[in-house]
């Protein structure tokens, strides 16, 4: 969705994992993108929304307002969606910006304001108690960047765990949003994250999940065959153990140190 | 005078340390005199800065170059490590005599300027001539976003006196609107349509190294009839409230095949034509050789002079810049940004290399967000035979490919996947055929790692710190 206006984190990739995951399965993929003036959304089995800069952002807020209940519609039928970090903020209650309110249309059940500081870098996160289709053992992965705190509604579900990095608010730990098939009455697997990367290369399983819950139409998600992705979690394992070694690295910092540090730091103007 | 003194202390503290900061010196300088830096200034030339996303070093490089061939003698220049306010007013202030006043008064100089540090520099230096290169998406996790950017641009314009002129790509749309806004002279450069600029694309599953730009009037997304780099282009509002200017100096570029032997550059504008001989490749070269030339030329220099002064010149560290290892030929290019890395590629591709090694870091001088190089056009690559992937990151490469298009025939022929520069460069060296070409493609730190090996072999000189 708006691929032109939320286009600016590589999110891209996400568009091209589905595809090339469904293909590999066998599956013939039809591509299409919903742009701003469009008069619904399409039939669809999967539905991807991305990250934009703020400008953008305003603009897709009013697309995404009129074309609230035709996205409901979709999911309703079991559609899955995956709303990354700006899509992810537009598609719930509501965003205060810096530049003002902007209202959205609560398809997923969280309500954002924005922090005077960015959160950036990398993340390593835990996926949650939420028995999602997939294996629970593997972490999520991503960079993140995003001034706005997002809060969960009351008894909405967290996405993941940060073990490492901000996630929602750099506050409760909470990355994300989940919403199961069933979940609300509706079909689809939702799911709102702040992690770029892109997120769907660097986490297949989570990939699989979208495509495997979204062909099975509302009904149980379809087998998927299991394909190579050997280089995948490769990429991902060494990721997560980089994360860890650097944070355990900053961690030894001994407190002695800046101590001594600080004071001339802060008398030379550092 | 003691904040020179003191200047000089720590500059040469700096060095027998072996550390590579710059700032040091001039930050000292300035706490003990705040006013050392507009001091300075004010005894020198004429003042260029450049500022942009891509170019900057290449393009100051030229206008130095020009300057030289005028004045007889170098600009005062600094080095690209060296663009914010402390590393210029260390540039400055290691240029002063022991009363604190500039060695060679009256010389021109050439600053490159950081981005974000031109709304404090031109508080304490005025330029004479302000080139506005380009505004391209870059790292977004130190940059924030091209809104950001754009608002302190515009706050250091208005902090310009009416006797400044801006130099301004009429081609980026965001960089014209600024511009005219200012209510500053204004000279534009910009592309003389010809072969080989009209691609014009977009498709939701094809990359994209292209930001839409709304019209600074209505907010209609701006049409072109042609693209060069990025957003680049001939551009028009849909509804008629603005368009593209025809620039004051455009330039066309004649690139020989296969990259060998230099490009001509022709520049078209009010003197006429005429050309130059430059050892640099792309479109973005010319792009930058027609702002330093328009540069020169708001700095008074006859426009047959400042081309003249152009003719020969050589590539800034990285930006294809060439090497030969035992007969075969390394062409290397900093890549930072989807719009900088996309150019790159195609100029690579054009190349016909044996081979190509593309390296990744995420260090905060590579940009620590690696995602956008998910937004580079990388299919000119497909019909290469080897490709090897080092940094930090190759991981992250290895991923982009193998979900690069998937309807595209041709399988990617990776040949390498190792972290260190050393252990890669040695790999492809070994499958490049003698007399063969090899194209490195890598962001900053990487690049560096890359080239301080061909620097202990003794092929490419150190760079300038």
């Amino acid at each position: 969705m708006f691929p032109d206006l939320l286009n600016v984190y590589g999110d891209s990739g996400n568009v091209r994992t589905i595809v090339v995951r469904a293909e590999a399965r066998g599956y013939d993929v039809e591509l299409s993108a919903v742009r701003a003036g469009a008069a619904s959304v399409p039939g669809a089995d999967v539905l991807l929304i991305g990250g934009g800069q703020d400008r953008e952002q305003h603009a897709v807020a009013r697309e995404l307002e009129r074309l609230g209940d035709s996205i409901l519609t979709r999911i309703r039928d079991g559609a899955s969606l995956l709303a990354v970090c700006g899509g992810y903020q537009g598609l719930g209650w509501s965003y205060l910006a810096a530049s003002g309110p902007i209202d959205g249309p609560g398809i997923l059940d969280v309500r954002t304001v924005a922090g005077s500081e960015r959160l950036v870098g990398p993340v390593v996160a835990a996926l949650g108690q939420a028995r999602g289709p997939w294996a629970p053992d593997r972490e999520v992965i991503g960079f993140e960047n995003h001034a706005g705190r997002t809060f969960l509604g009351d008894g909405a579900r967290s996405f993941a765990t940060v073990e490492i990095g901000h996630g929602n608010n750099g506050d409760d730990r909470t990355e994300g949003y989940l919403a199961l098939p069933g979940d609300g009455g509706l079909g689809g697997l939702r799911i709102g994250t702040y992690l770029h990367g892109p997120f769907l290369p660097r986490n297949p399983h989570i990939a699989d999940a979208l495509i495997a819950v979204g062909l099975g139409r509302g009904g149980p998600p379809v087998r998927l065959d299991e394909i190579d992705d050997r280089e995948e979690w490769a990429a991902h394992d060494r990721f997560v153990a980089r994360c860890r070694a650097h944070r355990n690295r900053e961690n030894r910092i001994p407190d002695r140190i800046s101590r001594i540090v600080d004071p001339i730091r802060s008398l030379i103007g550092l | 005078m003691l904040a020179v003194r003191l200047s000089a202390f720590a500059r040469h503290a700096v060095r027998v340390v072996g550390h590579r900061g710059t700032s040091l010196p001039g930050m000292i300088a300035q706490r003990i005199d705040p006013s050392i830096v507009s001091a300075l200034a004010a005894d020198l030339g004429p003042v260029v800065f450049v500022v942009g996303t891509n170019g900057k070093t290449t393009t100051s490089r030229l206008t130095a170059r020009i300057f030289e061939s005028v004045d007889g003698a170098p600009p005062l220049a600094n080095r690209s490590g060296a663009n914010l306010a402390q590393g210029l007013a260390s540039t400055l202030v290691a240029e002063a005599d022991r009363m604190g006043r500039l060695r060679n008064p009256g010389r021109s100089a050439v600053f490159e300027v950081d981005e974000l540090a031109l709304d404090n520099v031109v508080g304490e230096i005025t330029p004479t001539v302000l080139v506005v290169l380009n505004l391209f998406r870059d790292q977004l996790d130190r940059m924030g976003e091209v809104e950001t950017v754009i608002e302190r641009w515009r706050a250091a314009l208005r902090r310009l006196p009416r006797t400044t002129i801006v130099v301004g790509c009429a081609d980026d749309p965001r960089v014209d609107d600024l511009i005219v806004r200012s209510g500053l002279p204004m000279l534009r450069f910009g592309l003389a349509p010809g072969q080989g600029i009209e691609r014009v694309r977009v498709e939701i599953d094809q990359p994209s190294a292209v930001d839409a730009v709304a019209c600074p009037v209505c907010g209609l997304a701006l049409e072109t009839t042609w693209r060069s780099i990025g957003h680049l282009g001939d551009w028009a509002c849909p509804r008629g409230h603005a368009r593209r200017s025809t620039p004051d100096v455009s330039v066309s570029a004649d690139v020989p095949e296969r990259g060998n032997g230099p490009a001509i550059v022709t520049f078209h504008g009010s003197f006429g034509w005429m050309s130059a001989r430059v050892h640099l490749g792309g479109m973005s070269a010319a792009y930058d050789s027609a702002a330093a030339v328009t540069a020169a030329i708001a700095a008074g220099i006859a426009p047959a002079a400042a081309i003249r002064g152009l003719d020969g010149a050589t590539p800034a560290f990285g930006r294809l810049e060439e090497a030969r290892v035992g007969g075969r030929r390394i062409i290397m290019a900093l890549v930072k940004n989807p719009a900088s890395m996309t150019e790159s590629v195609e100029v690579a591709a054009a190349l016909a290399p044996d081979a190509v090694l593309i390296g990744l870091n995420d260090e905060p001088a590579d940009g620590r967000d690696v995602s956008w190089i998910w937004d580079v056009d990388l299919e000119p690559l497909r019909g290469v035979r080897r490709i090897g992937l080092t940094g930090s990151r190759s991981d992250d490469l290895g991923l982009r490919l193998k979900y690069a298009p998937s309807a595209a025939g041709d399988p990617w022929r990776i040949v390498t996947r190792v972290g260190a520069a050393e252990v890669a460069l040695a790999a492809m060296l070994a499958v490049v055929p003698a007399e063969g070409t090899l194209v490195v493609l890598a962001t900053y730190t990487s690049l560096l790692a890359i080239r301080s090996v061909l620097e202990r072999r003794g092929v490419v000189p150190a760079v300038p710190q």
